[in-house]
């Protein structure tokens, strides 16, 4: 099993406050990593920095890369959904397939529409005129259609109803989820990971492996 | 450049022109409205003409007298393309002016938009670097831009022509005459294209600036573009008493048009002298003229450091 990501002394300050203080931590690949904290314990700042939207301190390699200067690089083998739907409003859904499709080697245009079909979402609707539920929907259609070596997921299920956060957490698992891939998840709340978290302070980690039965114990 | 690159630059500058719709709607709508009241022109001077009227009056507007008009079959071929060239390049400037302003609006918002409303973070999610990105903006600005306003032209002036070709049959001036000189018309667009592309050059480094400050402002990034080169002028007339820099600004939109075309301005003003507009306007001397300029490699050396400065602001300042 090789490192996917290594962080040694990664120390990110926004002016006064520290967000986070020389954490060192190691992700290995084919896992399921959680990232847990409460609000404010520095969780975002690490995705960030992991995935090259902000700077930094300290040394941090992902798959190989500096994020800082090689984002674009990275983003060839790294996918990621923040926290809240960041779609824009003027984006129609075709033109965002379309879009990704042009732009994104590994992506899928057939796994998209698979997605897509068991959603309400229609290729001629704009982003604008979808509920938050299917902007998130639609985000996760794009980029699980994408066959990256890390997913990063920031609170991504938060605009979704119950059914179907289920059914995107099973189909994550089955569709999405083999040994090659690995994710990065991040909650406010824990999840029911079988491993203890392995850093010290805030934010820890919590990691497991590909589980027997995915949802039974892969749940929020 | 590979097929993949082509279609992802492709794609980023259609993706420009999905955002922003006024890039290819304003050009069309004022295009139609244009349309609309030349048709209504038209209309109202054959309601009005009659063989025995020779003066034709409409409400409110222009005034003008069947004798003034040609008989196109007297006209010499060097009138004839005069003619046609006029008509051509003030329709083009007219477009070109209405499209400096929405390609201005266009940049204020082409790196700060998408940080307002958080996309960038989608945007940024996917494997195009920050300065691919900015660059696409900026091609957008000048290639893209300036191909779909001079489709529009082209296709209005055609327009224009079928109706104009109406009117002098009506009125007897044997306009027909014109469609036996489609090199006039050819040589026009050519040239207006050639014009844009000057122009274009000479404007890089203002909207350079401008993607400098869409890339910079954490709000209101017309301020930005507007107060710092207005604090400029205010600062050098109060220290020095002199307006160096706002010459050099007002200068750098309008000195490419002596450069690029053989203009003698006068001959634009006097009356029915067609025939002196024809063929003196350009010559292979202009590409010279303009490569030798001084202004086109500084300009580009400026807008060089401003898209430099937006890329790496876009790098480091990616949420507001």
């Amino acid at each position: 099993m090789s490192m996917l990501v290594k962080a040694k002394g990664l120390t990110k300050r926004y002016g006064a406050l520290t967000a986070l203080d020389h954490v060192d931590f190691e992700i290995e690949e084919g896992r399921i990593v959680g990232l847990i904290g409460p609000n404010g314990a520095g969780k975002t700042t690490a995705l960030k920095a992991i995935l090259g939207l902000t700077d930094f301190e300290g040394e941090l390699d992902v798959l190989g890369h500096d994020p800082r200067g090689d984002r674009h690089e990275l983003m060839r083998q790294v996918c990621f959904i923040a926290d809240v739907a960041v779609l824009p409003r003027w984006l129609r859904v075709s033109n965002a397939i379309e879009y990704v499709e042009a732009v994104h080697p590994g992506f899928s245009r057939e796994r998209a529409m698979h997605f897509l079909e068991r959603t309400k979402i229609k290729q001629r609707s704009k982003v604008g005129e979808l509920s938050k539920g299917m902007v998130t929907q639609l985000h996760l259609a794009l980029i699980m259609a994408i066959d990256a070596k890390l997913l990063v997921l920031d609170e991504p299920t938060l605009g979704l109803d119950i059914l179907y956060r289920k059914e995107f957490y099973t189909s994550l698992l089955n569709d999405y989820f083999d040994a090659q891939r690995t994710i990065l998840k991040c909650s406010a709340r824990s999840c029911s990971c079988s491993r203890a978290p392995h850093a010290r302070s805030w934010p820890s980690w919590a990691s497991c492996t590909p589980p027997a039965s995915p949802t039974s114990s892969w749940r929020r | 450049m590979n097929a993949v690159d082509m279609r992802i630059n492709k794609t980023l500058i259609r993706r420009e022109f999905w955002e922003n719709r006024s890039l290819w709607l304003v050009p069309m709508v004022f295009a139609a409205i244009l349309t609309v009241l030349s048709v209504y022109m038209l209309v109202a001077v054959l309601v009005n003409h009659s063989g025995a009227v020779n003066n034709i009056d409409i409400d409110n507007g222009p005034h003008f007298q069947i004798s003034d008009m040609p008989d196109l079959r007297d006209a010499s071929d060097a009138e004839i393309n005069g003619f046609v060239r006029v008509v051509t390049f003030s329709l083009s400037f007219m477009f070109s002016r209405l499209m400096l302003i929405v390609t201005f609006f266009y940049l204020l918002d082409s790196l700060y938009a998408d940080r307002r409303d958080r996309s960038v973070l989608f945007w940024r999610s996917m494997p195009v670097s920050d300065t691919r990105t900015v660059l696409s903006k900026l091609a957008t600005a000048v290639i893209g831009v300036t191909v779909v306003a001079f489709a529009v032209t082209v296709a209005f002036e055609l327009v224009l022509l079928v109706l104009g070709l109406i009117l002098g049959a009506a009125l007897g001036t044997h306009p027909f005459v014109l469609l036996a000189h489609p090199g006039a018309f050819l040589s026009s667009w050519l040239l207006v294209a050639w014009g844009e592309l000057v122009q274009a050059l000479w404007y890089l480094p203002i909207f350079a600036w401008v993607m400098l400050a869409s890339s910079w402002a954490k709000k209101t990034p017309f301020l930005w573009t507007v107060l710092v080169p207005v604090g400029i002028i205010v600062a050098e007339a109060w220290v020095f008493h002199t307006g160096y820099f706002a010459r050099m600004v007002a200068h750098q939109t309008v000195d490419w048009l002596p450069l690029a075309y053989n203009f003698e301005p006068l001959a634009m003003k006097s009356s029915h002298s067609f025939a002196e507009v024809g063929g003196e306007l350009f010559g292979i001397g202009n590409i010279g003229k303009v490569l030798a300029a001084p202004r086109l490699w500084i300009g580009a050396a400026v807008a060089a450091v401003f898209i430099y400065g937006a890329i790496e602001l876009r790098r480091k300042r990616s949420e507001i």
